[in-house]
């Protein structure tokens, strides 16, 4: 086994006795004003005995439950979601959470009955993230649903989140079993619905949905993947070899097309499908992911798709997009064979400048680690890379590239539940008997992954039905935490504890004109011995979730940051030299060096 | 109910589910067990004796003595259907008879294995683990049972213990193919090409033929970066083998790594085909095992879908003999006959079917087309709108109401129905050509030309929307939608086609619109020899007529053939 050789940390910021949360935000904090970073040297998260997340989310008010609103008929879409948001709504400098709710599928009564003390429908919560001159932190959140005017009706699925209007304020999308939900914000606080106006109302069960600007005019464009033209009306039971009932499989409906709609930048969208070429090929899409996979400048859309081939749209520069997936290797798993994808995230995990693809599969399949060879084609080297054989008793959804430890090599988390009933566990009081245990894998230098989950913390021995992930820094501390949402059950918030025992880079990238998050643009960060690493800011990526915009650089052991080099998602290249190690930093377009 | 404190059998059948207790995990060695490497030496050396011949193995590195083993505790099997329940508690009982009757250790491993075998099979993994843990420490030179253990933490993906008893089940029987097969794919799921690529090579050894092991071979020399050798032995399993996809795929990896995209593509371009499997005897047994009606159903199924119907007819009729009241095989075992040219047969099973369950909507399906088979029109309407009645996704029985009802020469209707089949699903070409089709039908030419070219920029390499839409724009009656330089412009794409009666007859439209009757005449003789030569005699016929009028240089006014107007 290939160990990183790091010292030891002479001080722990976060002691491992500091086993509640609440003592730990309150005590745990750093000593000056800065946001906390490493003091000399760091532990490896492995042997420092430090639990790597911690689960804060009762401790901090997210107190939600997810509803399924299953009646016993083993409906479909009660298994599917919820997915996740985390974005900030008030411009307060913080992340806020958004949590995707469900509600009765068909008639009868549910087998799971709603919280009863927590309104039905979407939720909204502010971040009251407070810091205090020692830089110790008071984490809280508030629900604040109801005064945000968030009324999305039917069954949801998934939240994608951008700025639609480039007002400075963030927009969500909302995907459902059903009609889908443009919500405007106000910038007071306020969300409006604009579904209508929009021209965004796709009534097919959505589930992934991705902002980006694949036009290159400045405004966020919307992809909505359409999983299958299924209905409640049309259901029929499914059951396995034994004739028990059982969840049906994607292949007993017909997937439904996706959906490209271009921002006309007067508040209405346009169904651009046909046009840009995308209406020909789809399947069941369950993930969908953007960045420039080939280099070009241009930013191409890759969908994960439930047993089914996957597509990669190729930007094409004009408008138009082509699907290379089958030849360039990212359509199908090594044995040629069409996998149950559900989530997807692109980073450079091997650090050599290119997007590569991880995509959370069904157990037995394996999940799949696609490795960019820098002009768009890929290869299958999850076996290789020590991904594969771990992943295979898991059927994994929400998924990211992150760096848990800011060692600099993204690593990977992906949140597990079944898709097929335990019949060793099912019962009464286990009806929805999907419970998988969440993975986490640590990334080698590049050259290999293990799986650590059971270093990972406590809440990594949870099993439950786990869903979508949405990855942030939610307490502004300098790494990444994980929003999780469960199926049938509690929100978690994973609250890193590791991450910033080592240097950081925090960058925001705002383009002035938009006055928004340039979600796309590629960060190049070159350190002093010359290596780059190279992230980028999105939103999009795991399953039916919406991520920090932010890019969080881990910079392992040493803070030397010589340049850091923009891409701008309009093909401007900016330089700043003088980026500070350890705190967020604002770059806006413009201001860098050319 | 404490299951543990009665002996090494205890039933929670009626009860309470009880916890198992996993024996201990023993972790796959980093390396190829020295075991396996010195059987498939040995074996190498001797000419591939058999296993029976074969020296005796050495017992398991942790083999665990059943007396150390935890019971078996029989799980809640309430759930199952009958006669699975039934199935179980049979071989249940006959455990607890072995065991009653101080039965040989081979014949209480025999018992404790074919109960792991029904557990399995029913998805009660840790009673199965810990039955065939007991068989194979009651009979520890028996392959089968780590064999069919290994193939259970292959199903819930623990792959350290599918390793395990793999090598195990090489160890004891290093001439069963499939073991050698496995235990190579595991290797290459570990990334550990090196190990696997003697296990492919052996099994090659012990059938020359195989294509699995070929295929083996291949990725394992893919994955090692040896893009010659991967070539070789993946050309040779798809020389040897079926045509199968996943050789292909590889083939296109390899020759895409190799600096041959050409060929990349060329091997992308061959879709289907399952993956060679070698011969598992003991992996069909089981899959034979289960006798609930799903179970004879995914057999029947995978059989037709293979086109063995014969099988697949056999199958259904020993489902329906053990449950004869199910709908769903009954109308199964309708299809399996129609599809060997029985229709008496089908119609009388699918109405059996329907009398079972009236609301089953693929019988309804099936016996709406043998109407429409028998040009009984009002029936297949009637039948069809049933089936879209009872499942109003169903795609297939829509089309087939909009056939009949043009057949019976409603093709308003017709066209209603294939609005809704463009709702249902607007991303299959088929339903838009259908459209497109029935608009030309009412003499909608305009409509129908627009709607194909609204069809062809979703899909524009569909040759049958390009093939209909040339045939409008060249030999519309309607002036307004014909259009002779466009005809000709798409035509030149259908010309990739390999030559066929119908694209030659639309390629003669397409000149005689031109007003190139010598070419078009000439298109429309090699199309009525084409059709002749198939036995299509009145599609010749009907080919000759046009073919008079551009001998006289008019153009064709028939879209679709058949008389002029």
């Amino acid at each position: 086994m290939i160990r990183r050789p790091i010292p030891m940390h002479p001080t722990i910021r976060r002691s491992a006795a500091c086993s509640l949360l609440a003592a730990c935000l309150a005590a745990c904090g750093p000593e000056t004003g800065v946001p906390p970073g490493p003091q000399g040297e760091s532990a490896p998260p492995a042997e420092s005995g430090v639990e790597w997340f911690v689960d804060g989310a009762a401790q901090v008010g997210l107190d939600f439950v997810h509803f399924n609103g299953m009646t016993g008929r083993l409906y479909q879409p009660e298994m599917m979601g919820p997915g996740a948001g985390l974005f900030d709504y008030d411009n307060d400098g913080d992340l806020d959470v958004y949590l995707v709710q469900g509600e009765l599928l068909g008639a009868g009564a549910p087998v799971l009955a709603p919280r009863a003390d927590q309104p039905p429908g979407d939720r909204l919560y502010r971040n009251d993230l407070e810091i205090a001159e020692d830089g110790a932190r008071s984490l809280r959140f508030t629900d604040v649903t109801d005064e945000a005017g968030i009324a999305a009706p039917g069954y949801g699925m998934g939240v994608a989140a951008g700025d639609i209007d480039s007002d400075g304020w963030i927009d969500l999308y909302l995907t459902r079993f059903g009609r889908n939900v443009m919500l405007r914000n106000r910038g007071d606080g306020t969300f409006e619905d604009v579904t209508e106006r929009s021209g965004t109302g796709d009534p097919a069960w959505g589930v992934p949905a991705s902002f980006f600007d694949y036009d290159r005019d400045g405004r966020l464009d919307l992809f909505v993947g359409n999983y299958l033209g299924y209905t409640l009306a049309s259901h029929t039971p499914c059951y396995d070899r034994a004739g028990v009932p059982d969840y049906c499989p994607p292949e007993t409906s017909r997937p439904h097309p996706d959906i490209l709609y271009r921002n006309r930048g007067d508040g209405t969208f346009e169904d651009v499908t046909t046009t840009a070429g995308l209406a020909g090929q789809f399947g069941p899409a369950l993930g969908a992911a953007t960045a420039d996979f080939d280099g070009d400048g241009w930013i191409d859309l890759f969908v994960a798709n439930d047993q089914r081939e996957n597509q990669l749209w190729m930007n094409q520069g004009d408008g138009t997009f082509v699907d290379r997936a089958l030849a360039a290797g990212a359509a199908l798993g090594a044995g040629g064979n069409a996998k149950a994808d559900m989530g997807v995230d692109a980073g450079d995990f091997d650090n050599d400048g290119d997007e590569d693809l991880f995509i959370t599969e069904l157990s037995g399949q394996g999940s799949t680690l696609y490795v960019n060879d820098g002009a768009g084609l890929f290869r299958d080297r999850s076996a290789a890379l020590g991904i594969r054989a771990p992943s295979l008793p898991y059927t994994g959804f929400g998924t990211a590239w992150i760096d848990i430890d800011n060692d600099g090599w993204l690593d990977i988390v992906a949140v597990n539940g079944a898709v097929v009933l335990n019949f060793e566990t099912f019962g009464p009081d286990n009806p929805f008997a999907l419970d998988q245990r969440n993975q986490v894998f640590r990334n080698l230098g590049g050259a290999r992954f293990e799986a650590e989950t059971d270093r990972a913390g406590a809440v990594f021995e949870l099993s439950e039905v786990s869903r979508g992930a949405a990855f942030g820094d939610v307490d502004n501390d300098g790494d990444t935490d994980i929003l999780m949402a469960n199926a049938a059950g509690p929100v978690r918030l994973l609250l890193n504890q590791v991450g910033n025992r080592r240097h950081w880079l925090g960058l925001r990238l705002l383009d002035p004109e938009t006055r928004r998050d340039a979600v796309g643009a590629r960060v190049a960060v070159v350190r002093p011995d010359g290596t780059t690493l190279w992230r980028r800011a999105r939103a999009d990526g795991s399953f039916a979730s919406a991520n920090d915009p932010r890019v969080l650089v881990g910079l392992g052991d040493s803070a030397g940051v010589s340049r850091v080099r923009v891409f701008w998602p309009g093909g401007e290249v900016e330089e700043w030299t003088d980026v500070p190690a350890d705190r967020y930093t604002t770059l806006t377009r413009g201001t860098g060096s050319p | 109910m404490d299951g543990r404190a009665r002996g090494p059998l205890h039933d929670a059948d009626t009860g309470d589910r009880i916890a198992m207790t996993r024996p201990p995990l023993r972790r796959s060695p980093a390396a190829a067990s020295p075991l396996v490497a010195a059987a498939i030496a040995g074996l190498l050396a001797s000419g591939c004796a058999p296993a029976d011949e074969a020296a005796p193995p050495a017992p398991a590195a942790g083999a665990v003595d059943a007396a150390d083993l935890p019971p078996l505790v029989m799980p809640d099997l309430s759930g199952l259907p009958e006669p699975v329940r039934t199935q179980v508690r049979e071989r249940r009982d006959a455990l607890q008879r072995a065991e009653d009757t101080g039965a040989s250790a081979g014949a209480r491993a025999n018992a404790y294995g074919e109960l792991g075998l029904i557990l399995m099979a029913t998805r009660f993994y840790d009673a199965a683990e810990t039955a065939f843990d007991h068989a194979q420490a009651l009979a520890p030179r028996q392959m089968r049972w780590p064999y069919y253990l290994g193939q259970l933490y292959r199903t819930t993906g623990d792959q350290p213990r599918a390793v395990e008893r793999f090598e195990r089940a090489v160890e004891l029987d290093p001439t069963y193919v499939a073991a050698l097969v496995r235990l190579g794919e595991l290797y290459l799921d570990e990334g550990r090409a090196e190990e696997a690529e003697p296990l492919f090579e052996q099994a090659l050894a012990v059938d020359p033929a195989s294509a699995p092991a070929l295929s083996g071979i291949g990725r394992a020399a893919l994955s090692r970066g040896e893009t010659a050798r991967a070539i070789e032995h993946l050309e040779r399993a798809l020389a040897i083998g079926p045509p199968a996809w996943d050789i292909h795929y590889n083939l296109a990896t390899a020759y895409r790594e190799a600096g041959n995209p050409e060929r990349a593509d060329e091997h992308l371009s061959q879709r289907g085909g399952d993956p060679p499997e070698p011969p598992d005897p003991l992996m069909r047994a089981y899959e034979r095992l289960l006798r609930s009606p799903r179970a004879y159903e995914t057999r029947g199924v995978a059989a037709m879908q293979d086109g063995r119907t014969a099988e697949a007819v056999e199958i259904f009729r020993e489902g329906l003999a053990q449950t004869p009241d199910d709908a769903s095989l009954r109308q199964q075992l309708g299809a399996a006959l129609f599809a060997r040219g029985d229709a008496d047969g089908a119609a009388e099973q699918l109405e059996g079917a329907l009398r079972l369950d009236p609301t089953l909507a693929r019988a309804h399906a099936g016996l709406g087309t043998l109407a429409s088979m028998g040009g009984r029109w009002v029936e297949a309407i009637e039948r069809f709108a049933a089936a879209v009645e009872h499942d109003p996704d169903y795609l297939e029985a829509r089309l087939g109401l909009v056939d009949a009802y043009r057949a019976a020469g409603r093709p308003e209707d017709a066209l209603t129905e294939l609005d809704r089949a463009i709702e249902l699903a607007p991303g299959y070409a088929d339903v838009w050509l259908a459209r497109g089709l029935q608009l030309v039908q009412l003499g909608r030419y305009r409509e129908a030309r627009d709607s194909l070219d609204e069809a062809r920029t979703v899909h524009p390499r569909h040759s049958g929307l390009a093939d209909l839409l040339v045939r409008v724009l060249a030999a519309s009656p309607d002036p307004a939608a014909r259009d002779g330089r466009r005809a000709l412009e798409i035509v030149e794409l259908l010309l990739e086609a390999p030559p066929n009666p119908t694209l030659d007859e639309t390629v003669a439209m397409a000149l005689a619109e031109a007003g190139r009757y010598a070419e078009a005449a000439e298109r429309q003789r090699r199309a009525i020899a084409a059709a002749e030569q198939a036995g299509y005699s009145e599609m010749a016929r009907a080919l000759a007529g046009t073919l008079a009028r551009y001998e006289q240089g008019r153009p064709s006014r028939a879209p679709l053939g058949g008389p002029q107007p």
